[in-house]
């Protein structure tokens, strides 16, 4: 009788178990560099067959890709909240979730290249400085670049490059700068005309620009 | 330019000038022709040479001739007819009257013309000379004693063979001379001939021009600091001289400035960085120009008139100056091109003349043309092979005109 009872009880505990029905979203592939968003809905309880629908939230555009599945690959061009939706097929039991996922690096870059540095000290125009258009410390809409300065003689004075992982925002404007030194370290370079190269690198584009910097102080 | 070509004219007068055998036998067949198209066409198709300029004869007046192998004097007295015109003889030029003179008193001599067979046809008996003209009279008060009258020369060179009717033509037109003409608003309606040169008129004029200027520049060592160069202008008046019935020399004096500027297009990450960062030069130059011009008439109507222009011009650095503006702060007195002006520069120049008579002794005239220097204007900033296009209106009064 006590087995009986014991029995019992774990089928029911197994039963409640069987009826609590959960989703929850798992998001890869978030750093900057990525070109997609790799979502899979993780769900637990319910009978083990479900069907899965997919959704965007904010903003209210159209599910851009494949629906009905667990796992889905976004590259979206803007942020947004994606849902997904979860039924039982035996059970009917329903169950959503929602995650933001940010918006891919791709499209034009938005950029203010100055043209002119006085490295003399006073605290005003004494580093070469990219930012973004607004000559603000914005996201660039790159998540890599390659610069390299040269002088009148075609001589190369300065170079670096990058590709940010750390964070969706990828460059951001501050993040490419030239101090004005021999290759960021030595004297400052004397005035004159000087020549970059900078190579800018996202989702959808590559771009270069060249063009002349003026060093004067 | 400046120069007014005018239409010749004596008012209400047309005149002609022949310089060929007006016994030279011709065919003609045109239909309501206007009077400067049938000269032309004797011109073109029988090399009859004749310039006339025409005032206060209608627009709309036709003339309708079919003739062959006629002698030019009668195709002339049937246009004669046809156009109501009477005529004189003065000097090397037969002169027409139109039949309204608007000063009676001026007129000379006349001879008038009536009963000439509008339109001959092919087939219409042969008119002489004698049969056009039915009366002639001759002013009471004329000064010069003519030899004969034109119907008598005309009658002669009727009856005599192709040979004796020129030498009676050439008699009569050399019989007589020292005709007072009318006063005319033309400046070349006094150069009789067009050969001959000599002071014929004189006058004034203003003008204003605008220049579009195509400065080369040199290159900068940074590409994008740019020159730019505005509208130019310059003032000027002098004086010109008709030389001939189509030539005029006209010598000014004008204002003209050269303006140019430098764009830095410089682009900074702090605009309020105390190193003064430039944003404009602009440089002001004036030179004090001598337009030496010659034009010579290509196109002469009623009040309107067409030269084609050459001349030279040297000019004289009379004023400049120079200002910097900053997207900062700096010192707007900066000396980067102010002192590279050439202080003399040479240009040669060419264009057209339109000129329209308002007047008897006044007219408005427009001028583009093409300038092109010789020397660079600014030795920091441009290259010598600059130019600019010009357009010029004026004003120009007469005020002498030979009798």
């Amino acid at each position: 009788m006590k087995t009986f009872l014991l029995l019992l009880t774990l089928q029911f505990i197994l039963l409640i178990q069987s009826l609590a029905l959960s989703v929850t979203i798992n998001q890869t592939g978030t750093a900057a560099n990525s070109c997609s968003r790799s979502l899979t809905a993780v769900v637990s309880g319910g009978s083990g067959s479900y069907s899965y629908t997919w959704s965007i939230v904010t903003p209210a555009i159209a599910w851009p890709t494949t629906n009905g599945v667990a796992s889905v690959s976004l590259a979206l061009s803007q942020t947004a909240d994606v849902n997904v939706s979860v039924q039982d097929l035996n059970t009917n039991q329903m169950a959503s979730a929602t995650v933001t996922v940010y918006r891919v690096l791709m499209g034009g870059f938005d950029t203010f290249i100055p043209n002119l540095i006085t490295p003399n000290g006073d605290g005003y125009n004494d580093n070469w400085i990219v930012t973004a258009s607004g000559t603000n410390y914005s996201p660039i809409n790159a998540y890599s670049y390659t610069l390299t300065i040269k002088n009148a003689s075609n001589v190369q004075v300065f170079a670096a490059s990058a590709t940010v992982t750390a964070n969706h925002l990828g460059v951001i404007g501050g993040d490419i700068i030239w101090n004005a030194r021999l290759n960021g370290s030595g004297s400052i370079v004397p005035t004159g005309v000087y020549t970059y190269q900078l190579t800018l690198v996202n989702c959808s584009q590559s771009t270069v620009y060249n063009g002349q910097l003026n060093v004067l102080y | 330019m400046r120069i007014l070509l005018l239409t010749l004219s004596l008012f209400g007068t047309l005149t002609l000038y022949a310089q060929v055998d007006l016994t030279k036998r011709v065919s003609l067949d045109v239909k309501n022709i206007r009077l400067d198209k049938l000269f032309e066409i004797l011109e073109t198709n029988h090399g009859v040479i004749i310039s006339f300029g025409i005032d206060n004869i209608p627009a709309d007046l036709t003339i309708s001739l079919s003739v062959k192998d006629k002698p030019i004097y009668e195709i002339l007295q049937m246009i004669c007819s046809q156009a109501g015109l009477i005529y004189q003889i003065i000097d090397s030029a037969v002169v027409f009257k139109y039949a309204r003179p608007l000063n009676q008193q001026r007129i000379e001599r006349t001879v008038e013309t009536t009963k000439i067979p509008i339109t001959p046809t092919k087939d219409s008996p042969k008119h002489s000379p004698l049969d056009s003209i039915t009366k002639v009279t001759v002013s009471d008060h004329l000064s010069e004693q003519p030899v004969d009258s034109l119907q008598d020369s005309l009658q002669s060179s009727h009856q005599t063979n192709a040979q004796d009717a020129k030498d009676t033509t050439h008699q009569v037109i050399n019989e007589f001379k020292q005709v007072e003409l009318p006063p005319v608003p033309s400046l070349f309606s006094t150069a009789k001939k067009r050969s001959r040169v000599g002071l014929y008129g004189a006058g004034v004029f203003f003008s204003y021009a605008v220049d579009y200027n195509r400065f080369h520049f040199i290159d900068r060592d940074i590409a994008f600091q740019q020159y730019e160069v505005d509208w130019n202008y310059s003032l000027s008046m002098g004086g010109y001289v008709i030389v001939s019935s189509k030539l005029y020399v006209s010598l000014g004096v004008g204002y003209a400035t050269k303006d140019f500027a430098l764009n830095y297009h410089y682009r900074v990450l702090d605009p309020d960085d105390p190193f003064p960062i430039p944003d404009k030069t602009k440089v002001e130059i004036r030179y004090l120009e001598v337009p030496l011009t010659i034009g010579y008439g290509i196109l002469t109507k009623r009040k309107y008139s067409l030269c084609i222009a050459a001349g030279f011009y040297p000019s004289y650095l009379v004023e400049k100056s120079e200002r910097t503006t900053y997207l900062n702060n700096g010192n707007p007195s900066t000396s980067y091109f102010v002192n590279a002006n050439r202080s003399t520069i040479y240009s040669g120049t060419i264009g057209f003349i339109a000129h329209y008579s308002i007047g008897n002794s006044c007219g408005i005239f427009i001028e583009p043309g093409y300038l092109y220097f010789i020397g660079a204007v600014n030795k920091a900033a441009m290259q010598p092979n600059s130019s600019l296009y010009r357009i010029k209106t004026g004003i120009q009064f007469s005020l002498y005109r030979k009798k």
